[in-house]
């Protein structure tokens, strides 16, 4: 769990970086480095849901395969499942293409679903209109 | 006629010496009144002392058809019923006699008289006068004979000197159809069939009576009747006549001609080329061969010498005993007809299959007495019938052995017959199916399905498939475990798939066959293959998405230089670790596809190949070395030089990478004797790195495993199944031993071959 804390504020939005690839974590950090997000890390699903039980972030970027018990699409299921989480915006980020991986992470209630590799400009641009940004 | 003939000879005889006849021993002087009973009616007649005829009148004649002549000197009791001498009183002393007297003439004529008698000194004088006149003592033998006629089934006729019907009894009608009116006054000859009637004249002309002859008469419906005929002349008074009888013989002429043309037909059959004819007389053992008997065992007629051994020695010994057995019972009147399937000895040496037949002929007495049959040659139907048998027996054995399951399917739509590769693949049994209907089957089948998968079965092409679920089937034998997936030995497959085909027969009886054919292995490397390549398509989008992505931020944005520096360097280790990747899934796919034939084997010692790499071996930012055991081994194996410097590279490399924290890498050469007893030398390569769970250890040869501990040291996953590959290929092994936290051992196995001199 590691924040990263540029300004010390309630306005910014909360968002969540689930991936157990370092590198795209680095790249996604780098993406979101503006001071209207406050930025969370995990690099795995129990880790991801205990921040999301702490901190109930605005905006989940969330990975589906990852080592542990549970993958994306079901982290994403309970966070959706359950109404204390279930506003927040999930945009699965993943390397699975498939047209049924799409239709699982749609069975899940993912807000988005984002395949590997991907623009990170128009992620970013996508996470502020989840969070009506101009 | 005969029988008639006497009478008629007597009468005419007695119409010829109807003059009184004179008697030598008596003058007429001493009988001056013999003229006048000459004359009478009655029979007079003198006796002499000895009751002997002395003299009789021409009338004893008349009475008793014999010549009075014949009959001077004779007993005159001779002439009298015995049962009458009693009554007969010729004693000296009766001077008159006065009584009935019965006299017997020839052909046992008897008439009655009334017998006037007196004693004389020397004799005794008697008139027999008849108690009814000739003509009346006749008339009850004439009309004997005339009723005797009149109901004889014989024809009798009399034909006057133009051959023309003078007489004919009523057998005449019965026989012929012709009543009396419309025959008597026309020529015989016109009914005579005329092949007879020429021959008949000829007879007849040459007038050497009696005489008898078959001829063919034409009955009133035209049809042919056969006669016997005698006929002879008689002579009354001044003109002949042909008196006959004709008796109907059609009926045995007709089963005459029935046998002489069965015995035709026999001379034809033993002449026939087809058939060999035996008769065997069982009383002289003798036996009659046809030609064609002898020549359907390469024998000429002068070979072969008629007897029953002929025969016998030549059938086969393991057929003899029932051929002789079905004889037996034949002779003994226990099978009407000898039938029995034999090989005789060809006297080139070969077997020739024959049909035997026969019958027995019987004696009035019902013994047997000869027996007759054909033999009929079998070999080409023989022959025939043991291709077919051994062409069955062949199509069986590939029934049996094909290793797809095979069901046919009678016309009537139901199971015909199964093979047993069907219920081996399947766990159904060919007795459980037979006669079930084809939805039978198909609903037992599905019953074994897999649920998940019911919705499958039905394909593209209209072809059904089937996946069974096999923890239902108890047999599942080794043999037909499905290949081991394409990295790691899996456990067995717990399903098994089956594609139905269905081709008509056109066999009568038969509608169709289905083929099951096991597609587990196909459909599970397809299953492998497509989870590969989208492994493999996640794998290579990870990376992608780094140098994708930090590429794209470096060109929108502004970094300060260390961060630009850092960017750089992600993008570039990304790029290595794709190219790397790329590099081992060209590797492994060239090593399947070509099977290992671009390997390039050679004979040589394995010492040089390790020294070479160790030598080299560098790992930048690692000041370690490789730690190479000096050694004695001088051990050589088929190995290919390129392939092992790849493998010790790859496991080095893991070595390196795995052990973060440092630690000696040692490598060391060793031998030993495997399971079979076998030499084998081993590189040996231990690290002291994080090593690896249980768990971790079992999946280490899927390509693209990673273990989550690895997740921060770069890598592909595709190393060790490298490793794996080139080693299968070389017949070697790969024995990983490793402990969480301690490190790692791997060993690398290849049969030692000896050095070449």
């Amino acid at each position: 769990m590691n924040a990263t804390h540029s300004t010390p504020t309630q306005q910014r939005h909360k968002i969540l970086i689930v991936d157990d690839n370092r590198t795209v974590r680095y790249l996604l950090k780098l993406t979101l480095a503006e001071d209207i997000f406050q930025l969370f890390e995990a690099e795995c699903a129990e880790e991801a849901l205990q921040i999301v039980n702490q901190e109930l972030p605005d905006v989940i970027i969330l990975d589906v395969s990852m080592p542990g018990a549970l993958n994306g699409f079901e982290v994403c299921k309970i966070i959706k499942d359950n109404p204390v989480s279930n506003a927040c915006k999930v945009i699965l980020l993943t390397a699975l293409c498939q047209a049924e991986d799409i239709k699982a992470g749609e069975l899940v209630g993912a807000d988005a679903y984002v395949t590997k590799p991907f623009s990170p400009i128009a992620l970013l641009q996508q996470i502020k209109a989840h969070l009506k940004l101009s | 006629m005969i029988d008639t003939s006497k009478p008629n000879s007597v009468t005419d005889h007695a119409k010829e010496s109807s003059a009184w006849l004179s008697l030598a021993t008596e003058s007429a002087s001493e009988h001056p009144w013999l003229d006048l009973f000459n004359h009478m009616a009655a029979i007079v007649f003198r006796l002499d002392h000895a009751n002997c005829i002395c003299a009789v009148n021409s009338n004893w004649a008349l009475y008793t058809a014999r010549d009075p002549a014949s009959v001077i000197g004779q007993a005159f009791t001779q002439f009298i019923p015995a049962t009458e001498h009693e009554r007969l009183n010729f004693s000296a002393d009766t001077p008159y006699l006065h009584q009935s007297i019965s006299l017997m003439g020839a052909n046992s004529l008897i008439t009655r008289f009334a017998l006037h008698a007196l004693r004389e000194t020397d004799g005794l004088f008697g008139i027999l006068t008849p108690l009814s006149s000739p003509a009346a003592t006749m008339a009850p033998t004439q009309n004997q004979c005339l009723h005797w006629v009149q109901n004889l089934s014989e024809i009798i006729f009399h034909l006057g000197a133009d051959y023309t019907l003078r007489y004919i009894n009523p057998a005449w009608q019965t026989l012929t159809g012709y009543s009396p009116e419309a025959s008597l006054g026309t020529a015989f000859m016109t009914i005579v069939h005329p092949e007879d009637r020429r021959q008949l004249e000829t007879l007849f002309s040459a007038a050497n009576f009696p005489l008898r002859q078959e001829i063919r008469l034409q009955s009133a419906n035209s049809a042919w009747l056969w006669m016997s005929m005698r006929i002879n002349a008689v002579q009354l008074d001044t003109e002949y006549y042909l008196v006959g009888t004709l008796q109907d013989i059609t009926e045995h002429k007709q089963l005459e001609i029935a046998l002489r043309k069965n015995e035709e037909r026999y001379a034809i059959l033993a002449a026939s080329t087809t058939d060999g004819i035996w008769d065997w007389n069982l009383l002289t053992q003798e036996v009659y061969f046809s030609p064609r008997w002898k020549s359907m065992l390469g024998y000429a007629e002068h070979e072969l010498d008629n007897t029953f051994y002929s025969w016998r020695d030549r059938v086969h010994p393991d057929d003899l005993a029932l051929a002789l057995q079905e004889v037996q019972k034949c002779i003994q009147g226990e099978t009407e007809i000898y039938e029995n399937i034999h090989r005789l000895k060809h006297r080139a040496g070969h077997w020739v299959w024959i049909f035997d037949r026969g019958t027995v002929q019987k004696d009035a007495h019902d013994n047997p007495i000869r027996m007759v049959g054909s033999h009929s040659d079998l070999t080409l139907l023989k022959q025939a019938e043991e291709a077919a048998q051994k062409r069955e027996q062949e199509l069986q054995a590939i029934f049996s052995v094909l290793p797809d399951g095979i069901v046919l399917i009678s016309a009537q739509g139901t199971i015909n017959n199964s093979n047993p590769a069907f219920s081996h693949l399947t766990g159904l049994h060919r007795e459980a199916l037979l006669d079930l209907s084809e939805a039978d089957l198909h609903q037992a089948l599905y019953q074994r399905c897999n649920p998940e998968q019911q919705n499958r079965h039905k394909k593209k092409d209209g072809n059904l498939q089937f996946f069974l679920d096999l923890t239902h089937l108890s047999a599942t034998p080794a043999e037909q475990q499905p290949p081991a997936d394409l990295s790691n030995p899996n456990p067995p497959l717990n399903y098994r798939v089956l594609a139905c085909s269905e081709s008509a027969l056109a066999i009568p009886g038969f509608a169709k066959l289905l083929c099951f054919r096991d597609i587990t292995s196909e459909y599970t490397i397809n299953q492998l293959k497509s989870r590969f390549l989208s492994t493999a398509a996640h794998e290579l989008r990870t990376p992608m998405a780094s140098v994708f992505g930090f590429s794209e931020l470096l060109l929108s944005r502004q970094f300060d230089q260390a961060t630009t520096t850092e960017i750089l360097q992600t993008i570039h280790n990304q790029s290595a670790s794709l190219v790397n990747m790329i590099n081992q899934l060209l590797d492994l796919a060239r090593i399947e596809a070509k099977a290992g034939m671009e390997f390039n084997f050679v004979l040589q010692p394995i010492k040089p190949i390790v020294a070479t790499v160790v030598r080299g071996f560098i790992v930048s930012g690692d000041q370690r070395t490789v730690k190479f055991s000096k050694s004695r081994i001088d051990a050589w194996a088929n190995l290919d030089e390129e392939k092992i410097q790849q493998v010790l590279t790859n496991v080095l490399s893991n070595a390196f990478k795995y052990s973060p924290n440092g630690g000696d890498i040692n490598l060391k050469l060793a031998r030993r004797q495997n399971s079979a007893g076998k030499a084998e030398v081993g590189v040996i390569i231990a690290d002291q790195g994080i090593g690896m769970t249980e768990t971790q250890l079992q999946h280490v040869f899927e390509r693209f495993w990673r273990a989550e501990s690895f997740k921060n040291i770069p890598g592909t996953g595709l190393g060790m199944s490298l490793v794996k590959e080139i080693m299968d290929i070389h017949q070697g092994s790969i024995e990983i031993s490793s402990q969480y936290g301690k490190g790692t051992v791997v060993s690398l196995w290849f049969t030692e071959e000896s050095a070449p001199l």
